[in-house]
């Protein structure tokens, strides 16, 4: 829903866009357009020599290239010292210096002068800045126009066409990739979990997370620390071999030293841990699943290691976003358990990985898998290890149920 | 004008539909001054009700206007159906709930506006139940936490 800042916001963009347009273009604009439009053309002589004047506001200097000329005009003499209608005055000498330098004492050049004031002349004419800086007016007035339209148009529409209005934008782009979102609206893309084929059934499952992503964070966090810490003791060392010991910096440096050994030792300790656990596979004879209907799954546990238990059940679990404050909190329920297979003492080699046949079935008119904005229910195979003198493990491998019966489909 | 109220009859010998079957009804709109009425809209959706945020998607939509020239009496039977989809199906969980609805919504002049819903079930899932999670104590968890994301 809009709110109230939103309006805000974009009148005050409008606001700031139809002063700035409306300054631009009667300080810049219009004086240029008639400098293109209603100047006469006539020729002056440089009467003084070129010049260079340095200027100085808040502490930054300018250049503006001084250079004093004489024309006639409507049958007088007047004599000129504006380069371009804008007063322009540059940052960089060079530039000045460039436009000094091309003109010289003595010499006729053209210059243009206004009809009805002949005393106002310019050497310049064709200055496109004053036209450039109408951009960044209209910026401010394309958000503001732009957002204030949306805002209202929020707060005058009802929820329910705003809905199909935001669904209908969104669906001609995504039902053209994916079928499958026609077919079950809010329910998860089934083409992320049947993307990969299995070995010995017709599709492997995906895993929700990597364990190593644990073990790699941990590997960058150790070797950051220890990068700074190796440089400050080599700064503390080189102040040393001077002759200038800085005994303080050494002593304070200990606690650091002691916090890098002790990341180096953890993720070693960590790695061991880990080595010798292998991936977990899990296969299945159809995906997406149905309610009522009865699947064939192969699970195999690779590794060399003896698995004290080894778990797996079929979850099915409901989570929710919610604000409390500014932060986004997610709760969970899980409301659905099943054993799939429960083990012990089970001894996994490298050449001999434990594989193992079950069959899947979800429960006679269960709910399906569902995904939302902010609510999502969704069903998993569970596996939970627990490793003999190594850590213990849990991997979840995402399921997606669509409904049993769907009479929308001609051919289910 | 007072008492203005929307009536929404579904047809059907219950209010409980399967997938890919057509909700059909009709709606009166019951209200003194029926030129008042500018716009109405015609609504076939789903929300959420639970724990977490809100969310809605509008399956069926239709948007009747009374200023294009074209007067549309109000007060008599209007017709509406539609093919309900495949999902989401009605759910009464523990945290996240999941309704439909026939909701009509009427806009009258100077800005004015009222609506009224029918609730239907689609589909026959059985409600949510909690189970006790199990305690699992130095279990190195795989699975990264992953908020809801269409």
């Amino acid at each position: 829903m809009a709110s109230f800042g939103e309006l805000i916001l974009f009148s005050a963009c409008l606001l700031i866009g139809a002063i700035a347009m409306s300054l631009i273009i009667l300080w810049f604009v219009v004086p240029q357009w008639r400098v293109n439009r209603h100047f006469v053309r006539t020729e002056c002589q440089v009467i003084r020599h070129p010049g260079m004047k340095k200027i100085v506001e808040q502490d930054t200097s300018y250049w503006q290239p001084t250079i004093t000329y004489r024309y006639r005009a409507k049958g007088g003499t007047f004599i000129g010292r504006t380069y371009d209608l804008l007063d322009s005055r540059y940052p960089s000498r060079k530039k000045a210096e460039l436009i000094k330098d091309s003109y010289q004492l003595g010499q006729k050049y053209p210059c243009w002068y206004d009809p009805l004031d002949p005393g106002t002349a310019v050497l310049f004419s064709g200055n496109p800045l004053a036209y450039w800086l109408l951009l960044v007016p209209v910026a401010f007035l394309a958000i503001g126009v732009g957002g204030l339209g949306y805002t209202l148009w929020q707060f005058t529409a009802s929820r329910e066409r705003r809905a199909a209005m935001a669904q209908s934008s969104a669906s001609r782009e995504l039902f053209e990739d994916d079928p499958g979102a026609k077919k079950f609206p809010a329910i998860p893309r089934v083409e992320d979990v049947t993307g990969s084929p299995g070995t010995t059934l017709a599709f492997r499952l995906p895993i929700a997370a990597r364990l190593g992503w644990q073990l790699f964070s941990i590997g960058v966090g150790a070797l950051c620390w220890n990068a700074l810490v190796v440089l400050f003791v080599f700064l503390a060392i080189g102040k040393l071999m001077d002759g200038q010991g800085d005994w303080v910096l050494l002593i304070s440096l200990l606690p650091f030293i002691g916090a890098g050994i002790w990341l180096v030792v953890h993720l070693l300790r960590l790695f061991w841990k880990m080595s010798g656990i292998g991936p977990t596979r899990i296969e299945i004879s159809g995906h997406p699943v149905k309610p009522g209907r009865e699947y064939n799954l192969l699970i195999a546990q690779t590794g060399t290691m003896l698995l004290e238990n080894l778990e797996i059940h079929l979850e099915c679990e409901e989570e929710a976003v919610f604000q409390q404050g500014t932060n986004s909190i997610t709760a969970s329920q899980v409301v659905w358990r099943q054993e799939v297979f429960n083990g012990a003492e089970i001894s996994i080699d490298a050449g001999q990985p434990f594989e193992q046949r079950r069959s899947l079935r979800i429960p006679d008119g269960a709910m399906h898998s569902f995904l939302s904005r902010h609510n999502r229910i969704s069903w998993r195979l569970s596996v939970q290890a627990k490793v003999a003198k190594r850590t213990d493990y849990r991997r979840d491998f995402p399921l997606i149920v669509v409904p049993a019966r769907d009479r929308s489909a001609p051919n289910d | 004008m007072t008492d203005s109220s929307i009536r929404i009859r579904l047809i059907g010998d219950s209010d409980c539909y399967e997938p890919g079957d057509t909700l059909a009804g009709e709606f009166f709109v019951e209200i003194d001054e029926p030129e008042a009425i500018r716009v109405v809209e015609i609504s076939a959706l789903w929300y959420t009700e639970g724990k977490g945020e809100e969310d809605l998607a509008v399956h069926f939509f239709e948007r009747v206007a009374n200023d294009n020239g074209e007067f549309v009496d109000m007060r008599q039977s209007q017709p509406f159906t539609t093919k309900l989809p495949a999902s989401p199906l009605s759910y009464d969980g523990v945290i996240v709930k999941i309704h439909w609805c026939v909701r009509i919504r009427v806009f009258l002049t100077r800005g004015r506006e009222f609506s009224g819903e029918r609730s239907f079930q689609l589909g026959r899932v059985p409600a949510g139940v909690a189970v006790a999670q199990e305690p699992s104590p130095d279990v190195e968890d795989e699975a990264g936490d992953h908020a809801p994301q269409q």
